[in-house]
């Protein structure tokens, strides 16, 4: 897993994205499937995505919610990121387990900029990161 | 060097003894621990000579890059700073040991700022399935679906893991609320005799033992015959600690539970736990007459089948609780209609044929209502009924008290545990003492224990060790002056009741208040023109009784708004927990599709593979249907299910859908068509969910009709008062429903079956949010159905509009604007 975060940081034509997601299985895959065009950092907590942010900038953050963390969910890291006006530019996206009908309203409106039910579907995602990395650049 | 083996233990109690921490091993592999960022060698296992030829002395205080070969040591490091090693493990190994190479599995996990390494010989023989594992858990993985009952399931269970494993007897056992445990299934040799049914005390697991299960879903000793192998510390002070070997696959078990294996006649044993809402619900425990030992992989695909049989046994626990609730249900809103008829709480309980002894399946049952008790069925004589509640008012109940052992808490109670062994009793006022009661017999039954529950340990002479008893001869024991316990939904139940008998004698209060009142009044008028006095007096009596009167009605609708209260938190709680398990089952689903997809995008040459993963992903989504059917079906009793009425276009709906479904039909060879008048229909509905319950009865349809057609038909009827319905007539030409079993199709988890259940699969969920969709829209649904010759449901919704002009159509749709 280290070897494949090396791998991409030498390419740095690619977008940068952050994944913040604590479950082993599910931050293996996902890299796997976005650092075939991204270059992908990882974070499996509040800390680690919050010295990310900052070390990196990265252009897409895709925010787990629920990380196991009794101070800091996914929310909470959305809140901290966006008290900083230089991240403003930051896409943050909700990519959660929380998929009841309600949810997506919810998270729009915590201010997440596009909401991703799991379990996640690779074209769709990938689509849905092109989509908010080009409203970026416009 | 030191040996960081401990002093021997005094065992004084099993529950003291340290287990996590036995400073042992079992020896059929060996262990290292070293320093997470130093990677020097802080413990070994007395064994590394022999397992990995790499003797433990030469080895302890060195770097282990620097005593393992480069190769293996490459493997290894690119995983030493995973997160997790889930993914990692088992790494396969080869090392050379007494001028042989050995094939090793090595697993990994970590223990404070230790890494722990524990490698395990890879059988060369392998005799039981290998390859075949996916198609083998699918399989068992659909058989636990198919499965229509709890204990059906766990028999289901217990086969497959015998069959995995091998094992002589492998049962399925279930903890009791004090931890006793019980034998549910058993699937075993023919030779050895049965468990099955058999209790065993807590004692037999106890609480560290449990905690330790709670951790770790796989535990082996792979012969109880084994020396246990010593790990020797770097140095003192490490040797000071003793290891943690919660985490380890090779921790070597207690010397109370190698006697205990032995006297039950057991070698090799392993574990398997079955987790339910976070807590230990049972074992699926393994037992054979032999050694027998099970490599890496093959406890993974044992831990796969303890995880989904963990969630179907939640799946259907909830499933049966929700089918009882909505039975009681049923009968709390007769009781509700007989006391609301007949404006008479004790008659509305008691002098139809259901009865409040119906509502919690109860022998017996008491009313203590305005100083006037009533009795019904079997209950102790009026005396001791009127002790209870003298009884009952000192232990100032405001809800509810409940007991499936009066005796215990009320001595006088020993006499009458033939007609209440148990109480249930809800308080309608406190303050006057007023009380429905329900009573249960004694349950008389014997438990069969796996030997003297009494003497599970005994102490030896010494005093300082104890051991397990020496038989496991079956023990019966008979249980007294206990009834069946309450069931939450019916103490549930019970309160609801409570509530609607204040609600009417609140109502009955208001109106014998009115006429008190106008009484009361006449005679101050009369007596106005003899006594002003006397008036002003008379007056000021009423106006006291009329506070002290709203003092009283405001104390019972506090009481009332309290039992809302209640009833709304548990409402709260039941989404809560709904929308938890559903983040919970969805997590490790994303799992299992997302690698699926990383297979699919990297082996996309291997065919055969491919087929694999391509049924892996029809199984892993059908699973994720299951799972939104169940929240639909839970949400909508729990009303959290918002609808939008607007006037929305029958035709257009039905003529959609049945595009739709063409490509579908087409595939199984069936026509699908749709027969319409020159009329449009139009209903007050919820378009989106209309279109929901259409296409699930087409879909059904389709799905078991196997040739021929389908028809729709939409049409206009009059009801006898005149109210015009669009009537929506799916008929096929499909396997049809069997006379016994149509009237429960609209039940949630019914499934016809037998015959051709195997082959239309599904969660049995759908056809009941059909009705409770068409039913929140004000509509009906019905069914009719011959065997053979296939099956017409009948959907009706009431009319908002009929047009006649079909030619008009495009305009009067634009000018309604509602499409």
């Amino acid at each position: 897993m280290s070897e494949m975060e090396t791998e991409n940081s030498a390419e740095t034509n690619k977008a940068g994205v952050l994944l913040v997601e604590d479950d082993p299985v599910t931050s293996f895959f996902m890299k796997k499937i976005l650092s075939r065009h991204y270059d992908v950092q990882h974070a499996s907590n509040s800390t680690e995505a919050l010295s990310l942010v900052e070390e990196k900038t990265p252009h897409v953050i895709l925010m787990d919610i629920n990380l196991g963390e009794e101070s800091l969910d996914g929310v909470g890291i959305l809140k901290e990121i966006r008290k900083e006006k230089k991240y403003d530019p930051v896409k943050i996206l909700a990519v959660t387990s929380y998929a009841l009908d309600e949810d997506r309203e919810r998270f729009l409106k915590e201010g997440f900029d596009a909401y991703i039910p799991k379990p996640v579907k690779q074209e769709p995602l990938l689509k849905e990161i092109e989509c908010v990395l080009n409203t970026e650049r416009s | 060097m030191n040996t960081a083996e401990t002093s021997p233990i005094d065992i004084t109690s099993c529950e003291l003894e340290p287990i996590h921490i036995p400073g042992k091993i079992q020896p059929h592999g060996a262990l290292l621990a070293i320093d997470n960022s130093t990677y020097i060698i802080t413990h070994a296992s007395a064994n590394s000579g022999e397992v990995l030829g790499l003797a433990a002395e030469d080895i302890l205080q060195k770097r282990l890059p620097d005593v393992l070969p480069e190769e293996q040591w490459a493997g290894i490091q690119k995983w030493l700073h995973a997160e997790d090693f889930s993914i990692a493990n088992p790494l396969k190994i080869k090392l050379e040991a007494n001028g042989k190479i050995r094939n090793l599995d090595l697993i990994l996990h970590r223990t404070k700022n230790l890494l722990v390494l524990e490698f395990e010989e890879y059988p060369e023989q392998d005799n039981v399935l290998y390859g075949d594992f996916y198609r083998f858990l699918n399989l068992a993985v659909s058989k636990f679906q198919q499965s229509r009952t709890l204990p059906e399931l766990y028999e289901i269970a217990s086969e497959q893991v015998r069959q995995l494993t091998g094992f002589d007897r492998v049962m399925i056992y279930r903890f009791d609320e004090d931890w006793n445990g019980s034998v549910v299934a058993e699937a075993k040799s023919d030779e050895i005799e049965p468990y099955m049914d058999l209790h065993f005390p807590a004692s037999d697991i106890p609480k560290q033992a449990r905690e330790l299960y709670e951790k770790n879903w796989i535990r082996l000793i792979s012969t109880a015959d084994y020396q246990p192998v010593s790990i020797l510390a770097a140095d003192e002070q490490i040797a000071s600690t003793p290891l943690d070997l919660t985490y380890s696959v090779l921790r070597s078990v207690s010397p109370v539970h190698i006697e205990y294996l032995k006297n039950m006649g057991v070698n090799a044993s392993m574990s398997i736990s079955i987790i339910y809402e976070g807590k230990l619900w049972g074992l699926i425990s393994c037992h054979h007459h032999s050694p027998r030992f099970l490599h890496f992989d093959l406890r993974n695909a044992c831990e796969f089948l303890g995880r989904m049989l963990s969630y179907h046994i939640g799946l259907k626990e909830n499933a049966e609780r929700n089918e009882h609730s909505n039975r009681l249900r049923t009968i709390e809103t007769k009781l509700l209609d007989q006391m609301a008829r007949e404006w008479d709480i004790v008659h509305g309980l008691t002098g139809n044929e259901t009865t409040l002894l119906h509502l919690v399946n109860a022998g017996g049952g008491a009313i203590f209502l305005k100083e006037k008790l009533t009795l019904l069925g079997t209950t102790p004589a009026e005396p001791e009924v009127l002790k209870m509640i003298e009884w009952l008012k000192t232990k100032s109940i405001d809800t509810v008290y409940y007991t499936d052992r009066f005796s215990e808490q009320f001595p006088d109670a020993a006499e009458v545990t033939d007609t209440a062994s148990g109480l249930l009793a809800i308080s309608l006022s406190k303050s006057l003492g007023e009380y429905v009661l329900w009573f249960r017999p004694e349950f008389k039954q014997t438990i069969s224990w796996a030997g003297n529950p009494e003497k599970s340990v005994e102490i030896q002479n010494d005093g300082v060790r104890i051991s397990p008893r020496k038989s496991f001869a079956k023990f019966v024991q008979s249980v007294k002056n206990i009834s069946r316990p309450w069931k939450e939904a019916e103490i549930e139940i019970a309160l609801k009741l409570r509530e609607h008998i204040i609600e009417i004698i609140l109502k009955n209060y208001t109106e014998l208040n009115h006429h008190t009142l106008t009484s009361e009044f006449n005679k101050t008028r009369q007596k106005l023109e003899l006594r002003v006095l006397e008036r002003t007096t008379e007056l000021e009596k009423t106006n006291r009784q009329l506070s002290l009167e709203i003092l009283e009605r405001r104390k019972a609708e506090q009481s009332l708004r309290h039992a809302k209260e209640i009833a709304e938190e548990m409402n709260r709680l039941k989404t809560n927990f709904l929308s938890n398990m559903s983040h919970e089952i969805r997590t490790p689903i994303n799992g299992i599709l997302g690698m699926i997809q990383v297979v699919q995008n990297e082996y996309q040459g291997d065919e055969t593979l491919m087929s694999y993963v391509d049924l892996m992903e029809k199984s892993g989504q059908r699973l994720l249907k299951t799972l939104s059917g169940i929240l639909d079906m839970s949400r909508l009793e729990a009303q959290k299910i918002d609808f939008k009425m607007e006037v929305c276009n029958i035709n257009d709906s039905i003529g959609t859908n049945v595009r739709n479904f063409q490509v579908q039909a087409a595939q199984k060879n069936i026509a699908l068509n749709f027969y319409e008048k020159n009329v449009i229909y139009e209903c007050l509905i919820d378009c989106g969910m209309f279109d929901q319950i259409l296409s699930h009865v087409i879909d059904n349809a389709i799905k078991f009709t196997e040739k021929g057609k389908i028809d729709i038909m939409l049409e206009k009827i009059v009801d006898e008062e005149g109210r015009q319905f669009a009537e929506i007539k799916v008929t096929d030409t499909g396997v049809g429903i069997a006379p016994e079993f149509i009237h429960r199709i609209f039940t949630p988890f019914q499934q016809e079956s037998g015959g051709h259940s195997r082959k239309f699969e599904g969660s049995g969920i759908g056809l009941s949010i059909v009705k409770r969709y068409t039913e929140v829209l004000g509509g009906s649904i019905a069914v009719d159905s011959k065997p053979g010759e296939g099956t017409t449901f009948i959907l009706k919704f009431p009319m908002y509009n009929v047009r006649q002009n079909v030619n008009e159509r495009d305009g009067n749709r634009e000018l309604s604007g509602n499409e």
